[in-house]
């Protein structure tokens, strides 16, 4: 099993990662930050000291919204995807296959490499 | 339950946080509603309450930076809040006076803005991928490349040093907020993108987005210089790092602009606007105190006689320059002399505190002095100073001594030893025969 990826690896795709949980429908935060850990195997831990930032971030950029929900006692902020976000995701996910494509590629050609375990 | 460290951690960040009473509450319930739920998760998992507060507390980092990182977003919200409105009144008012105009008796205004497009559009494509404008901020000759040695091996991918010597130290990268350093960081990345024909605007917010860092045009500065965002650039050159890849965008623009980060933002402005703006950075050189540089090698431009007759202020005022920082540390009048001289009026400083070098510059001359520095000790780390101090020192010596009378009184004294040993012992062997007496 390989282990987190590295801060180093993953800091271009943060957003494309959050804006693809959000794809789904409205979330929140925490459930945000869990979907990621589930959907990744807990590679991608994406702590809070990032995740809010980067939502706040996301909002400033009209790539997702936000609402306020106080009907379960708690009050909550649920972020949502918009149309811009949306496009933004698209652009990005057809770079994001095509560079891994060219990256396996790559490593498939370099001799006396390991094959990938997964 | 509301746990009392939760309420002190948000409160700390509150009081750093330099927005709204109302975005601080906003932001402390989101933070909250997060603690909470990850609290009840921790301890359904089993984790003692008081461990599980630390770890959750832990995953937010320090109280500081976080409001920082909030503080830098909301400021960018608010930027672009203020262009939108100011876009949308151009707008407002150029449909009213289109509309005017259209329905202007007798008009033949429609051709107006066809001709405007067409004047303009040979004037943007003119330089073409050459950066019109080199010795500028632009197209500086680019400092990180120019005097950075070929890495020994591949750097991890998109990874390219700033400065290829491994003593950078100096204030601005010490204390460099956390987002101004992710920017720092994206600039020396290696580009994998080419940008098709499209606006000035469009391929910023593209990099923008990419790079997840905040990016904004300096509006006034622009509209005073006559620049259009909306001037079509391109760049096809994958593998360059993103500080080059803004050069040669910027390159294809006129006049000359550049990018300056100020308060965690990338601010595109003009290169005139970059070189007003003075910031002081303290430079680690207690490395470089020893290194003895004789004077004339570093006084190009001294003329110490005459130099009042002539004409030009230029020289006059290199001299002034030059003069000002005789008397300094060698490191310090090896910067003034090798830097543009001009620069070292009006507001702009240097000096020097134990070792460290303290600058008030614009950034082209901290980068130019960053470079110059990093070279230095690129030399010196391959030996090239050991040789000079040695033979600064001998020489140094013959002269002193000379000046001294010293030279004389030795030989003399050397004279009346050897006619003292030739009289006490005559058959002393490595003497020369007693002169006659």
């Amino acid at each position: 099993m390989t282990d987190r990826f590295s801060a180093e690896l993953m800091r271009g795709s943060l957003d494309m990662m959050v804006l693809s949980v959000l794809k789904k429908g409205p979330q929140y935060g925490y459930s945000i930050q869990q979907q990621l850990r589930e959907a990744t195997k807990g590679r991608v831990p994406l702590p809070a000291g990032t995740l809010y930032p980067l939502l706040h971030r996301l909002e400033a950029e009209h790539f997702i919204r936000s609402r306020w929900d106080e009907s379960t006692g708690r009050r909550r902020k649920w972020y949502e995807i918009t149309k811009s976000g949306g496009a933004c995701l698209e652009r990005q996910a057809i770079q994001w296959r095509a560079y891994a494509e060219c990256i396996r590629d790559l490593l498939e050609a370099a001799p006396g490499l390991r094959p990938a375990t997964a | 339950m509301s746990e009392q460290e939760f309420e002190l951690y948000l409160k700390l960040l509150a009081k750093c946080l330099h927005l709204t009473p109302g975005q601080r509450a906003q932001i402390a319930d989101e933070l909250r509603d997060h603690l909470e739920s990850r609290l009840d998760e921790l301890a359904r998992a089993g984790v003692p309450r008081e461990k599980a507060v630390v770890q959750a507390l832990d995953e937010f980092g320090d109280a500081a930076v976080l409001a920082a990182d909030f503080s830098t977003i909301a400021r960018l919200k608010r930027r672009r809040l203020l262009m939108r409105l100011s876009l949308g009144s151009v707008g407002v008012l150029t449909a009213v006076l289109l509309i005017a105009f259209a329905f202007w008796p007798d008009n033949k205004a429609v051709r107006g803005p066809e001709q405007l497009v067409a004047q303009e559009k040979p004037k943007v494509e003119g330089p073409k991928g050459v950066p019109a404008h080199s010795g500028k901020r632009v197209g500086k000759g680019n400092p990180h490349s120019g005097n950075q040695p070929t890495p020994q091996q591949p750097p991890p991918l998109g990874s390219v040093r700033f400065l290829p010597v491994d003593h950078p130290l100096s204030s601005d990268l010490a204390r460099q907020p956390v987002i101004e350093a992710r920017i720092t960081e994206a600039l020396n990345q290696a580009i994998d993108f080419s940008i098709d024909p499209q606006s000035l605007k469009e391929a910023v917010g593209f990099i923008a987005t990419r790079y997840g860092i905040p990016i904004l045009f300096d509006q006034k500065a622009l509209e005073d210089a006559n620049v259009d965002v909306s001037t079509e650039v391109h760049l096809d050159a994958p593998g360059i790092s993103l500080h080059d890849a803004f050069q040669l965008i910027f390159g294809q623009l006129s006049p000359p602009l550049g990018y300056d980060v100020v308060h965690g933002v990338l601010m595109i402005t003009t290169v005139d606007k970059i070189n007003d703006h003075l910031e002081t950075i303290v430079y680690d050189c207690r490395d470089l105190v020893n290194i003895a540089a004789p004077e004339s090698a570093v006084m190009p431009d001294h003329v110490p006689a005459n130099s009042k007759d002539q004409p030009g202020a230029k020289s006059r005022h290199a001299e002034k320059t030059n003069d000002r920082f005789r008397a300094s540390p060698p490191f310090i009048r090896i910067v003034t002399a090798a830097t543009d001289s001009e620069s070292w009026g009006e507001g702009a400083s240097i000096s020097e505190l134990g070792g460290l070098m303290i600058v008030r510059q614009n950034p082209r001359m901290h980068e130019q002095i960053k470079a110059l520095l990093a070279s230095i000790r690129l030399m010196r780390k391959e030996g090239a100073f050991a040789v000079l101090n040695d033979q600064y020192e001998s020489d140094a010596k013959k002269q002193t001594a000379e000046q001294s009378g010293l030279a004389a009184r030795v030989a003399q004294l050397e004279h009346e030893l050897a006619a003292l040993r030739t009289t006490s012992t005559p058959s002393a062997k490595p003497w020369t025969p007693p002169p006659a007496k």
